[in-house]
């Protein structure tokens, strides 16, 4: 986020003020209808948004505050189990995904050790997954999946959004992880997420892709090295 | 009255709903059923929102200007890009007032109708 002599860059920050706006107006508007709210379930509907609302700004103010530590080398590499980190993820995210009546399935089981920061990955796969929960809509589904080749396990999280215009498409990749871009036919997503996501894989010496479908929606590709520990035994 | 709103935030149109009492109330989240919800819902007063899904409402309100049947409709502008927005540009478009979602209440809305 800092330039080359230290200075924050101003396209993030204007583009980070933005994304947090959002949701401290819908917080804003759903205590002005809590406010003059008579109904027990629907007051208890509000108070529940409110609550999914708040953490989805604080994990990305997390995130944003990290990005910003990234450079002080503070996080340490180490071998971390794939598995148990996404189980943990989905469980976090669960009530939001709930909230919106969408499905997350995690399709692959096979133990996968890479190396990188607990944290950081954590915030990649919850900035991924929150994305996709934006774009999508009731009753969609968005599948967690992870490979590994020689060198590198690749985690993929798809949704079934909308289509996505191949020439936004090509705005999104040319920008991936140079500037807080949104994502312009997915309003609700963030484009602060996926330059968080960008940074944060750059970081653990992976990298962040993305592919666009043709019958709709996206998968994010996240590739981290893979442990060379387990091979010792 | 009737007042559609026309947000991609389920979360945020359907909480304005609620604020909105004594208005009748509908919900648009995506810019292609805009036209069809006009022409079943019938409203006096359009809530838009500026970055939507699909398509943009500069978009719809270029289509809009262009029929004439449509022009007693009023369109109001709600959005938190408000700022980033000419407001001359937007009212050559026929929007009335534009307003701010961080400092948006019904009472606005009723001092403005």
């Amino acid at each position: 986020m800092k330039d080359a002599e230290g200075n924050f860059e101003i396209p993030a920050l204007v583009a980070a003020a933005h994304e947090l706006k959002a949701p401290l107006v819908l917080l804003r508007q759903l205590s002005l209808q809590l406010q003059n709210c008579d109904d027990a379930s629907r007051c208890a509907e509000i108070t529940r948004r409110i609550k999914l609302t708040s953490e989805r700004s604080l994990r990305l103010v997390d995130g944003l505050s990290k990005t910003a530590r990234l450079e002080d080398a503070m996080f340490e590499l180490k071998p971390i189990m794939i598995n148990g980190v996404v189980n943990e993820v989905v469980s976090e995210i669960q009530p939001l995904a709930d909230a919106l009546n969408q499905e997350i399935r995690v399709k692959s089981r096979r133990r996968s050790v890479v190396v990188g920061h607990l944290d950081l990955i954590r915030t990649v796969l919850l900035g991924l997954l929150d994305n996709s929960l934006m774009a999508g809509t009731a009753k969609n589904k968005i599948d967690i999946s992870f490979s590994a080749g020689r060198e590198q396990l690749v985690l993929s999280v798809r949704d079934h959004g909308q289509k996505i215009d191949r020439k936004v498409y090509r705005s999104i990749m040319s920008n991936l992880g140079h500037g807080a871009v949104g994502v312009p036919d997915r309003p609700l997503s963030s484009g602060l997420g996926l330059f968080v996501a960008t940074r944060f894989a750059t970081y653990m010496k992976g990298s962040l892709s993305a592919v666009c479908h043709r019958r709709g929606g996206m998968t994010f590709k996240v590739s981290l090295p893979l442990s060379r520990q387990l091979e010792l035994f | 009255m009737r007042v559609l709103i026309v947000d991609d935030d389920a979360w945020f149109a359907e909480s304005l709903k609620g604020c909105l009492s004594g208005f009748e109330v509908g919900i648009i989240t995506a810019a292609d059923d805009i036209f069809p919800a006009i022409e079943q819902f019938r409203p006096d007063i359009l809530l838009l929102d500026l970055i939507l899904s699909e398509q943009n409402a500069i978009t719809f309100l270029n289509e809009f200007a262009s029929y004439d049947d449509l022009q007693t409709l009023r369109i109001f502008v709600l959005s938190s890009a408000a700022k980033d927005f000419d407001a001359k540009t937007l009212t050559d478009f026929g929007v009335e007032k534009v307003f701010d979602k961080a400092d948006f209440t019904p009472q606005i809305l009723e001092a403005a109708i």
